[in-house]
């Protein structure tokens, strides 16, 4: 399995230095000036304040070459992983419907947060049960999401909120906390699954998510040779 | 020199936090009258030419300074004198 953590200015490095120790295979970190995205199982766009999170949060890391060049391989099928500033980057993309708004009480909210996995038949949620509550930390002062009445209705008809939050702590619609792509291959998310990985940092909650697509990888690589 | 000065604001009906914030303090100034509070962006841009500059300006709008799920945009021109 081979795996990539893009970085920009401004991105947290939790998601790079947790997967090269939990993902097989190698994980390279890509700067964000390179465009070579070609041969990779998973790309992930990690946490943090991409260019300082000026004009909206995401907006301007959305606009450059990398993020055109993961357009194109998230539409070719490839796994795409954003977590927190990478959901938005995703928003912003336009590889996810919606958008990131400031928290509703304004405040930088940074706790551990219950979820609901509301889908679990997906490739990056398949070792979860439905509907299982788990706790996964939050860091964030942009995390309410928001949508249209139609573009949530077609969210919900379609399955594609992954996980939503049991206390909602920002205002988002819908309480929505990670959403997924029509297609199944993109998945946003604001909480953080890479900070809970192991029962020494308080939860391991999050390790699952990782093991869902280690698994679906191996079923599809692995278990065909 | 030209310049475009764009404002941008969150559409009717997004949730303005900034805006409800400040709301919040306004009874201590003796303004009761201020029904809603919504902050919006300006941005300034400067051109060196005077060429097609509102179609410029409608380019960055449309791929860059405004998210349209969010956000509605205006903009006027203005000629000022050497800065």
């Amino acid at each position: 399995m081979k795996s990539a953590v893009i970085v920009f200015p401004g991105s947290t490095d939790d998601l790079y230095e947790v997967t090269s120790e939990i993902l097989p295979g190698q994980v390279d970190r890509i700067w964000y000036k390179d465009s070579n995205l070609k041969d990779y199982d998973l790309i992930m766009l990690s946490g943090g304040f991409s260019y300082g999170d000026y004009l909206r949060a995401g907006a301007i890391a959305a606009r450059t070459e990398i993020v055109t060049a993961l357009k194109e391989r998230a539409e070719s099928g490839q796994l795409v992983l954003g977590i927190g500033n990478g959901f938005q980057i995703l928003l912003e993309s336009g590889l996810l419907p919606g958008v990131m708004l400031q928290n509703e009480g304004l405040d930088f909210v940074c706790k551990n947060n219950n979820l609901i996995v509301r889908n679990n038949q997906t490739t990056f949620t398949c070792n979860y049960q439905e509907n299982e509550v788990i706790t996964l930390p939050i860091a964030h002062g942009s995390g309410r999401y928001y949508c249209d009445k139609q573009t949530l209705e077609q969210l919900q008809a379609n399955q594609q909120i992954v996980f939503s939050y049991q206390d909602n702590p920002n205002g988002s619609i819908g309480n929505i906390a990670g959403i997924i792509n029509q297609a199944g291959n993109v998945l946003g998310m604001m909480p953080h699954p890479e900070r809970a990985t192991s029962a020494l940092l308080g939860s391991e909650a999050g390790l699952k998510l990782f093991q869902s697509i280690i698994g679906k990888w191996r079923e599809d690589h692995v278990n065909n040779s | 020199m030209i310049k475009a000065i764009v404002e941008i604001r969150l559409k009717p009906g997004v949730l303005d936090a900034q805006g409800k914030a400040i709301e919040g303090v306004l009874d201590q100034y003796d303004v009761e009258e201020v029904e809603q509070v919504r902050v919006g962006k300006l941005v300034e841009l400067s051109f060196e030419t005077d060429k097609d500059i509102e179609a410029q300006v409608e380019t960055l709008c449309e791929k860059l300074l405004v998210n349209h799920e969010m956000e509605d945009y205006h903009y006027t021109i203005e000629e000022c004198g050497d800065e």
